[in-house]
């Protein structure tokens, strides 16, 4: 009895963050990014989440922290940068940052290595050797993983992001590119309007195609794509991560006053996560007024109580549901 | 004889007003011409100085995906420069040289 009632609380408690993260709103494909400082969890939460997402939605879990912990949590081992199937509707994505950025420099490469005469002449063929070094190349290489992901045919994405300064450079990169793209494709068409005059003068009707232009255009469509997910609350939610602490908690503030100012967004969900909550716990030993000022914000929490050990398997993190707690703030901190 | 004298006379005019017409378009175009090349040189400058360390703004990111479509820019760049004709592509030897 005892256990069907405790399989009754952990279905229950799915149900409830189902509801919270609103996953069946329109607008097709829904994409968790989980935010916050290293070590408090986000992996953690984010598998979670994706378990929780995946009894109703075929799921992908992404990380693209170069911690790789969801590789170690799944043991993807050899199978990095790939999309694995975990179980049921779960599937897995982990990515191989340094071998990603190594192959994106590589492509490059690639593509310049016809110019390089020219590029020696003018003294550029550094370029060649430094491309891996690049500022932007890493960030490129995360909104590309989470371009693809966006791609494919996952009702969920649940993204476990690097650390919470990364996470939000990369997700107003978009944009900013987008204004540098506005700039150049305003100057590409001056250029290609003037060389059309020219050839149409001179030479008679003549259509004039411009590689450069082409491609512009190209770039703009990625990262306005990219803008509009990131932006847009019917697509894309934000999960901030906190433990009850001073650091993580001032950062899990910062990056809602970030993505509200940035990208225009509210949290979805706020977890504080290993929170200690033995018979003995009074409100100081929970972190002081950390959990009072945690609670005393405007949008969905969610506690996950610290567990016996911590987690290291699927199916250990799959436990933690009996640890997760939605009516913390209601309930359990005025008895404190 | 008068008609062969009469028809030079003529082809003479007709070339005339062709080479004026030529003519006036290669003027019209120079300015032209002028402003196509200065753009040019401005976007290159903008695409290929975060490359080298010089500050345009322009993301890196971006240059570097816009690098392979600029084959022939790049070239006719690099033909400018070897015929001093220009300052951008020698400041760029310049700044690039230590």
């Amino acid at each position: 009895m005892e256990i069907s009632s405790q399989h009754f609380q952990v279905s229950d408690v799915r149900g409830r963050i189902l509801d919270v993260l609103d996953l069946e709103s329109p607008g097709g494909q829904r994409i968790l990014v989980v935010i916050g400082k290293g070590g408090v969890g986000k992996t953690t939460t984010s598998i979670l989440l994706s378990l929780v997402a995946s009894t109703r939605f075929k799921t992908l879990i992404m990380s693209i922290d170069p911690a790789m912990h969801l590789a170690e949590y799944l043991g993807l081992g050899d199978a990095m940068g790939r999309f694995v199937h975990v179980k049921g509707n779960l599937w897995a994505y982990q990515l191989d940052l340094d071998r990603s950025v190594r192959d994106l420099a590589e492509s490059y490469t690639m593509h310049v290595r016809d110019l390089l005469p020219s590029l020696k002449v003018l003294n550029l063929d550094d370029v060649i050797d430094i491309m891996k070094n690049v500022p932007g190349l890493e960030e490129e290489v995360y909104l590309r993983t989470v371009r693809e992901a966006t791609m494919r045919d996952f009702e969920v994405v649940v993204v476990d992001t690097p650390p919470t300064g990364v996470t939000l450079r990369v997700l107003t990169l978009p944009r900013l590119y987008n204004l540098w793209l506005g700039k150049l494709i305003e100057l590409r068409e001056r250029i290609v309007a003037l060389r059309y005059m020219i050839a149409r003068t001179l030479y008679g009707e003549r259509e004039v195609r411009d590689r450069a232009l082409d491609k512009l255009y190209k770039l703009k469509d990625h990262y306005s794509t990219l803008e509009k997910i990131f932006t847009s609350p019917t697509h894309t939610s934000y999960i901030l991560v906190s433990n009850p602490e001073p650091l993580p908690y001032t950062e899990m503030a910062k990056a809602m006053d970030y993505i509200a100012r940035n990208l225009n967004q509210k949290p979805k969900l706020l977890v504080m996560n290993k929170v200690s909550l033995a018979p003995s716990t009074s409100i100081h030993h929970l972190g002081g007024d950390i959990m009072r000022v945690f609670c005393s914000l405007q949008f969905p929490k969610m506690v996950i109580r610290e567990a016996p050990k911590p987690p290291s398997t699927l199916s250990d993190i799959e436990s933690l549901l009996d640890y997760v707690d939605l009516s913390f703030c209601e309930e359990s901190l005025p008895r404190l | 004889m008068a008609e062969g004298a009469l028809r030079r006379f003529l082809g003479n005019i007709v070339s005339f007003i062709r080479a004026q017409v030529e003519g006036f378009k290669e003027g019209s175009v120079s300015a032209i011409r002028l402003e196509h090349n200065e753009l040019e040189a401005a976007f290159l400058n903008m695409i290929l100085g975060p490359l080298v360390g010089v500050v345009t703004g322009v993301p890196p990111i971006i240059s570097l995906e816009l690098l392979a479509e600029l084959g022939d820019e790049v070239r006719y760049l690099e033909s400018r420069a070897f015929r001093g004709e220009d300052v951008i592509g020698d400041l760029f030897s310049t700044l690039s040289s230590e």
